[in-house]
């Protein structure tokens, strides 16, 4: 374990997924750079390239975001046209197929789910629209109203069948991938650049879950400032192959003064006022492990970790005191 | 602010003419290209036959008259020049400051080539926007539309070495034409260069440009009137620029009321006052008459902390029920509603700063029978309402960028 006042600089160079020597470039070759961002998800999404061939770069950008925006038509439980909204209009009475992109989010989202021992959970939103509601009109639910969105509320109530059919089994269960949608879209544009032969690119969600391939040319990653509320001194960290996401229970009055992540064990708002930033291989991990790290404490927290390669949890606190899950430096 | 004027011989005589004349120049709420290369292309390659020059460019206003434009000249404070003697001009025109071209703003920050990502919680993308900037013009010169203008500022690194995106353009205009102001709209020197070069790409975007200025080349400030129920009572608007900005933003429509304005008869229609700087005599009475009537009064002490806390609690405030517009999906989208001078017709403007299309639902104070959408893109449509608790509900298909919705009744429907 490793303790930090955010007062010194902490510069740390990740080196997760692949370990290799820092790529710089052919010498005398200068990359170009292209920058594009492009809206979904109920935020902005960034794309950054340095690539040979501007022209390359520019497509390889736009379908990334093509496919992100495309994405957010299918996961989205706000539009009342998206895919999740066809499934939850009729896969309550018999098992229904859906589009393969919202299977295989679901199919990650159970996944953590079960490993988190269901801390994790995509249907968590009756229980936070209970809590919404009443924190718009200054007062905690009452014991009832929480029973009532608890019955809503378990991913059991999912069943899937590979490789495409989904079940509803309950009457009021809802699904809101809020805390995953992000970093499985952030994942999909990387791989969309990756077989466009990109080597130098990031994509950031918001700046809520990022992912970097490569470096920037003659750097040893991509840098990366982690934010927190009332901190006088960032974190800095250089991401290489790797992505990071953020989650608190700050800095939102969506869900009332608690914010806006309930506990499913707790049926309450998650307690934390700590900052939490997951570094992992993959946008789609570090996205759910943000959420899911902010309701438990440091020792589930690392049971949990345990159980993914390559995976590092900060721990950032509001006075601005750093906890990092990885091991200390020798 | 803009002047008619006929011959304009030196800088001096300008804005004196400037100060003679502005207050008899009909609004029109209009964008004006500016055009700053030496080289200008003829006005049917364009097809605009007005051009705005700065002031201090002498051979692109001569270059620009030869060509038979209409030229009017940016005034230009900073970098004063000579206009040609006896040049005939239709006028000159003197941009407010403090205007931004509008986007919606990543959380990026580059630096020299360099980028660097802030991590934290996502939230709701922040959009630079001029709605609250116009309204504030407007209310210091009611008998006057605001002339704003911007420099290009890149929105990303990439945009620093090709200037606005086609779409930065479009967005550009649309706001002047879904506010009410007038734009002087400057051409990136890149565009300009590839238009006189006669470029099909620039040609294609150029067309589409073309499209949007005829889109909002319309008689909206003289038709139309801007729909409030919220008022905010300020001496010195600009210094609680952030407070209104950010109600702009949460798509909260108001007028601001000089402390020495305010009379009953005034806060007639208004559901909710905010008291920014505090009304004396008279006005204070008139204040408190709409209080017992039942009228919402919220007075800021101090300065705020956290003006984006407050548009929200202001919307709460408000309520449900006394909301000119909500909007669902439409988290990029900020609307304006107007009522025409004459009838019954009930205008919005949508402007989509995302610039992608979007499903936008509109929730509008009223009942009315007749929804009729138009679009640059899209053309004209009805689009089918539904009723509830007093409003008309409706949706958008697919916002782009900009378009606007008349709602009226039956046979009654004036545009």
């Amino acid at each position: 374990m490793r303790c930090a006042s955010l007062a010194i600089f902490v510069t740390i160079a990740l080196r997760i997924a692949n370990p290799g020597t820092v790529e710089q470039g052919n010498p005398g070759t200068t990359l170009s750079f292209i920058h594009q961002h492009r809206y979904a998800m109920g935020t902005v999404f960034d794309v950054a390239i340095y690539h040979e061939s501007r022209a390359e770069a520019a497509r390889a950008a736009g379908a990334a975001l093509d496919e992100i925006v495309r994405l957010d038509r299918v996961l989205s439980n706000f539009k009342a046209d998206s895919d999740l909204a066809d499934l939850l209009r009729r896969g309550r009475t018999d098992y229904v197929a859906v589009e393969p992109s919202l299977y295989d989010v679901l199919r990650e989202a159970q996944s953590f789910s079960r490993l988190s021992n269901g801390r994790f959970d995509v249907t968590i939103a009756p229980l936070v629209g209970v809590w919404t509601l009443a924190a718009s009109n200054g007062r905690d639910p009452s014991d009832a109203d929480i029973a009532r969105a608890r019955r809503c509320v378990g991913y059991e109530k999912i069943e899937m069948a590979a490789p495409d059919r989904i079940r509803l089994a309950s009457d009021c269960v809802e699904i809101d991938l809020g805390g995953i949608g992000k970093g499985y879209a952030v994942d999909r544009g990387i791989e969309i650049l990756s077989k466009a032969g990109i080597r130098h690119a990031t994509i950031s969600a918001g700046g809520s879950s990022i992912a970097a391939v490569g470096t920037p040319p003659g750097r040893q990653g991509w840098p990366v400032s982690v934010g927190t509320e009332g901190a006088s001194h960032p974190i800095s960290l250089t991401l290489r192959d790797a992505s990071i996401s953020t989650s608190s229970q700050t800095g939102s009055s969506d869900a009332g003064l608690r914010g806006p992540i309930v506990d499913p064990r707790t049926a309450a708002p998650a307690e934390s006022r700590t900052t939490i930033g997951v570094i992992a291989p993959r946008a789609t991990v570090s996205d759910a492990l943000s959420t899911t790290l902010l309701m438990m404490s440091r020792e589930e927290s690392r049971t949990l970790l345990a159980r993914f390669d390559g995976v590092t949890a900060y721990w950032i606190s509001p006075d601005g005191r750093l906890e990092s899950s990885a091991p200390e430096p020798r | 602010m803009m002047c008619s004027a006929r011959s304009v011989v030196s800088r001096s005589a300008c804005f004196a003419l400037v100060l003679l004349v502005c207050s008899t120049r009909l609004a029109l709420a209009e964008v004006f290209v500016r055009w700053d290369l030496n080289q200008v292309p003829s006005p049917q390659s364009l097809g605009i036959s007005t051009l705005v020059v700065r002031g201090a460019n002498g051979k692109t206003i001569k270059a620009a008259l030869a060509r038979g434009y209409r030229v009017y000249v940016e005034a230009d404070a900073a970098k004063p020049g000579p206009a040609p003697a006896g040049a005939s001009m239709a006028g000159v025109i003197a941009p407010k400051h403090g205007a931004k071209w509008p986007h919606v703003r990543t959380n990026w920050v580059t630096k020299n080539k360099d980028v660097l990502q802030v991590t934290g919680r996502s939230s709701q993308p922040w959009i630079e926007n001029n709605a609250a900037l116009i309204r504030i013009l407007q209310a210091g010169a009611p008998n006057a539309t605001p002339v704003v203008t911007y420099d290009w500022q890149p929105i990303t690194l990439s945009d620093a070495d090709e200037g606005p995106s086609l779409e930065d353009y479009l967005v550009a205009i649309a706001e002047s034409g879904s506010f009410g102001g007038d734009l002087v709209l400057p051409l990136h020197e890149r565009f300009q260069k590839r238009l006189l070069a006669g470029e099909p790409d620039a040609r294609a975007e150029w067309t589409e440009i073309k499209r949007y200025l005829e889109f909002y080349s319309w008689d909206l400030v003289n038709r139309y009137r801007p729909i409030a129920n919220i008022g905010v009572v300020a001496a010195q608007p600009m210094v609680w620029f952030e407070a209104m900005n950010l109600m702009a933003r949460h798509n909260l429509p108001f007028a601001i009321i000089p402390p020495d304005k305010l009379n009953e008869a005034g806060l007639e229609n208004l559901k909710l006052v905010i008291v920014l700087d505090k009304p004396i005599g008279q006005a204070l009475a008139a204040l408190d008459a709409f209080g017992r009537k039942g009228g919402k009064v919220r007075t800021v002490d101090k300065a705020l902390s956290d003006p984006n806390a407050f548009a929200l609690e202001m919307r709460k405030l408000l309520g449900a029920d006394d909301r000119v517009i909500d909007i669902w999906n439409g988290i990029t989208v900020l609307t304006a509603p107007y009522a025409a001078h004459e009838g019954g017709t009930v205008l919005v403007t949508a402007l989509n700063y995302a610039h992608q299309p979007l499903p936008v639902q509109l929730r509008v104070k009223g009942t009315f029978s007749v929804v009729h959408y138009e679009s640059p893109e899209d053309g004209v449509s009805l689009l089918s309402p539904q009723h509830r608790n007093g409003y008309t509900e409706f949706v958008l298909p697919a916002l782009r960028v900009g378009g606007r919705v008349f709602l009226g009744q039956t046979g009654r429907m004036d545009r």
